[in-house]
């Protein structure tokens, strides 16, 4: 018992900090209805602000930590609480976006001035220690326990007597009745923000001398509240708060236990998705009918006959001359083309469906994997391993899928989330993925003359033209208008009989299928493949690019895979990963905040992705039928 | 009653709030049943127990001759029983022939993944058959190749209504079916719902604040107030009922 202490000691530190940060997630999530996914790049942000303020302009630490957490509090609080005002009336899908792309625009800033490495941050509160009850423990684990105690108890008081605590409770039930009262329903929720931002900032600046400065892990590792988030329900603030304190012990403990079995070490840092699982899965779905979300009215794309004849002869075209025109930098206009497939998988959920997956790279990870097993490891044909590829990984979509599945929408998201992180940080390194080495090879067709750099590309772009004519075949097929009417509103797909849980899976089992296929071109591509094309990042940014690529389902893989893949190889500075992920996620921020103006205004700007005009209903009619 | 919905001891609770209590409602087939009250009494909290949306604190549903009250809405839809919402649920990407035709091709997807991939040349031959026959029947067939985005809000409320009407169902819930529409439209959908009863044997039970709609089209009426059932009768005995004329229909009818 005395051996496991003073893992409890330290569990309960890192536990209680991130039950400080995911009270403040439910306090947000609560009070605006937006679940905010850049939740840990506010904490890491306010890491690297106190990190600036004290250890390299010198300010003594009492006073870097008051104001890193006063200026990321007010800052990102009223910036998250104008965003989230903004999408508050759009679609699921746009409401994920908005903030996941707000994560990739303060992660990217972060890695853009400080590196991507890990910068050691000292210990600021006292390190001395004192002994109780035959342990050890710290001074500084004693304050930051108490520290979140103490606020969590004050965010309760506050809660329960202060007339503004009182006045976020009464904006989550009825905003409209708070607005007629006169008091402002922003403003309440801007404070809501404020406190929410500033809880994750201090947890963040708490953290960072334990794990250190780097903004993938930082923004990662409070997405460890996301687990503690949904023990609580999304809704209990205590619940969540001893959730957190739960993980943080249980992690801790694990990590103990583990230290002697190789093959379990990636569990201690996957044990807060695993609580989310479950917690999902025992979540009660919402009453589904009372709140109906309502959608931005869009008209797919639907060329005629003749746009899609010449739609065709134009891509024909450019497949045919673009080897010829581009040199030596043919292979990125083949990783282009198979990007088009990975966005066409993705936008097959996202625009079709209605759906969110945070895990496509992870999908596309499975596929290059799988792929290398079975062509290098087994030997099999080419061709054969390829569409078993595929075929492979879309058990993985409906697995991913299946916890969530009741409940869609943002839980959707979390789940997919999840998983992305859960196999990046478990299944990578083991040797069913990328092994320890962190690289796979598989090699490149050889026939027909494919393994040559013009060879493979048309195979690459012929596999594309093949993706996209599939996924418009599905949007004009019966589970096409399915997953349309399943976007548009899951309830009354239900009343008129169909199972639109069927309809959800049936979606993330295709878009799995050619999200593998994609993953699997990446890695014979380079004949390598490692880790960081396939992080959960990418997935991330694979999203925000989609969002800035039009409403088209033909058209935005396209788009998607010139902006992602095409344009950025024409660039060349160290810090182009980072800077991509700031002009990618403001860019998907404004465009899903401050579209549909800026949307519309982008949509039309792009030729390609301007939708077909209608002749308007007929005249007559208008006259008989008086508008609203 | 075999046919049709029958709900019994119907009591659904918010929390301390109790939304319905102890309601009973009999909508047989073959007739259009009336569900009136002012706001707030309880009709859609009635409309969307009765479709399994939300879940009673108590009491029993049945359709067609069963308990239904632990069927899904998907169960439920597939043995018949239909509706329309209040604030108008249209797939909003699709045409007006899209949608109506999903009343129909919803119900034959049902839950299986196959069914949901593909539509054997005999169901596409009977989806465009109920498309086409509820398109007329509400009068839209003019309309079918239009987004229903830009329709207007009368025009909206039929291609909700053909919707349902495509699919099998025996019994219709209509949720404020009338709301923002004209009068001149309003009489016409009365005529439509009328039809429906006499062509297809349909039954229908209605929420609605249009009197003269309700007055015209019910064979019997339903009152809600607060959650309890005020009154219940033909048109004649409600009109002339001093109660309902206390807690909602005010004097001017």
């Amino acid at each position: 018992m005395s051996d496991i202490l003073p893992f409890v000691i330290a569990g309960l530190t890192s536990g209680a900090l991130y039950g400080l940060a995911a009270t403040g997630l439910v306090l947000t999530y609560k009070t605006s209805g937006i679940f905010n996914f850049a939740h840990g790049a506010v904490a890491a942000a306010a890491a690297y602000l106190f990190h600036e303020l004290w250890s390299v302009r010198g300010w003594p630490w009492p006073i870097a930590v008051i104001v890193s957490l006063t200026a990321t509090g007010v800052v990102l609080g009223v910036v998250l609480e104008l965003v989230a005002r903004r999408v508050s009336a759009t679609e699921p899908a746009t409401r994920i976006v908005a903030t996941v792309a707000l994560l990739l625009v303060i992660q990217g800033g972060a890695t853009a001035i400080y590196g991507a490495s890990a910068i050691p941050v000292q210990r600021f509160l006292p390190d001395s220690t004192f002994e109780a009850a035959g342990v050890i423990v710290g001074w500084d684990q004693l304050i930051t326990v108490g520290l979140a105690v103490l606020l969590v108890g004050a965010l309760f008081a506050f809660f329960k007597t202060a007339a503004l605590g009182v006045e976020m409770r009464a904006v989550v039930e009825s905003p409209e009745l708070l607005d007629l009262t006169g008091s402002s329903p922003t403003r309440v929720r801007r404070s809501a923000w404020v406190i929410g931002c500033a809880f994750a900032a201090l947890s963040g600046i708490l953290l960072a001398p334990n794990l250190g400065l780097e903004a993938t892990l930082l923004t990662l590792l409070v997405v460890q509240a996301f687990g503690a988030a949904a023990v609580g329900r999304f809704q209990n603030l205590g619940v969540t708060f001893i959730a957190g304190m739960g993980i943080g012990i249980a992690g801790s403990v694990i990590t103990k236990f583990v230290a002697d079995v190789p093959e379990l070490s990636g569990l201690p840092g996957s044990l807060p998705f695993l609580v989310l699982f479950v917690a999902l899965l025992f979540l009660k779905a919402d009453t589904v009918g009372a709140k109906v979300t309502r959608r931005r009215p869009y008209r797919p794309v639907q060329l005629t006959r003749g746009g899609r004849t010449a739609s065709l002869a134009v891509g024909a075209l450019l497949v045919l001359i673009i080897p010829s025109l581009v040199g030596a930098k043919l292979p990125v206009y083949t990783n282009g083309a198979i990007y088009v497939t990975l966005f066409a998988s993705l936008a097959l959920l996202v625009r079709t469906s209605g759906q969110v997956s945070l895990c496509h790279a992870t999908f596309a990870a499975a596929g290059a994997t799988t792929f290398s097993h079975l062509s290098t490891g087994m030997g099999l044909p080419w061709m054969a391993a390829l569409i078993l590829t595929g075929v492979a990984v879309v058990p993985v979509g409906a697995l991913v899928a299946l916890p969530a599945i009741r409940l869609s929408g943002l839980y959707l998201a979390l789940s997919t989330f999840g998983f992305g992180v859960l196999v990046e940080q478990v299944l990578f390194p083991k040797g069913i993925m990328f092994g320890v080495t962190g690289t796979r090879a598989a090699a490149r067709p050889e026939l027909l003359g494919l393994d040559s750099d013009r060879g493979f590309f048309y195979l690459c772009a012929g596999i594309a033209v093949l993706a996209l004519v599939a996924v418009a075949a599905i949007g004009r097929s019966r589970l096409g208008r399915l997953l349309r009417g399943l976007a548009d509103s899951p309830v009354v797909l239900a009343t008129h009989g169909a199972n639109a849980n069927t309809t959800r899976v049936l979606a993330f089992c295709a878009s799995a299928f050619l999200a593998a296929i994609s993953g699997a071109l990446i890695l014979t591509l380079t004949g390598t493949a490692s880790t960081a094309g396939f992080t959960i990042m990418q997935s991330l940014t694979l999203l925000a690019v989609l969002a800035i690529s039009g409403r088209s389902t033909i058209f935005a893989p396209v788009v998607g895979a010139v902006l992602l893949v095409i344009v950025p190889s024409y660039v060349s500075d160290p810090n182009l990963s980072a800077y991509l992920q700031i002009v990618f996620g403001l860019s998907a921020v404004v465009a899903t905040s401050f579209g549909p103006a800026v949307g519309e205004w982008v949509a039309s700007a792009s030729v390609v992705t301007l939708p077909r005009r209608r002749s308007s209903p007929v005249r007559a009619r208008r006259q008989a039928v008086v508008p609203p | 009653m075999s046919t049709g919905l029958a709900v019994e001891g119907l009591t659904v609770r918010f929390g301390g709030l109790t939304a319905v209590a102890d309601v009973a409602i009999e909508a047989p087939v073959g007739r259009i049943t009336g569900l009136i009250g002012p706001n707030g009494a309880g009709k859609t909290t009635t409309f969307n127990a009765c479709t399994g949306l939300q879940k009673p604190t108590s009491g029993t549903i049945r359709f067609a001759g069963r308990d239904v009250s632990n069927v899904s809405v998907q169960g439920r839809s597939q043995i018949g029983l239909g509706r329309t919402f209040q604030r108008m649920e249209l797939f909003e990407s699709l045409t007006v022939r899209e949608n109506v035709s999903i009343g129909r091709e919803a119900l034959l997807a049902g839950s299986r993944p196959w069914t949901h991939i593909w539509c054997s040349g005999k169901a596409r031959a009977e989806i465009e058959q109920a498309t086409r026959d509820a398109l007329e029947l509400c009068g839209i067939t003019d309309l079918a190749d239009h987004p229903v985005a830009s329709l207007s809000t009368g025009a909206r409320r039929l291609v909700e209504l053909a919707r349902s009407v495509a699919g099998r169902s025996t019994l219709l819930l209509l949720d404020e079916p009338s709301s923002g529409i004209d009068h001149r439209e309003t009489d016409r959908f009365g005529d439509t719902l009328l039809s429906l009863v006499a062509e297809r044997g349909l039954g229908i039970l209605i929420v609605e604040h249009d009197m003269e709609l309700v007055m015209r089209v019910c064979d019997h009426i339903y009152v809600l107030d607060f959650g309890q059932m005020l009154f219940e009768g033909t048109p004649d005995e409600v009109r002339s009922s001093e109660i309902v004329r206390h807690a909602y229909l005010g004097s001017e009818v």
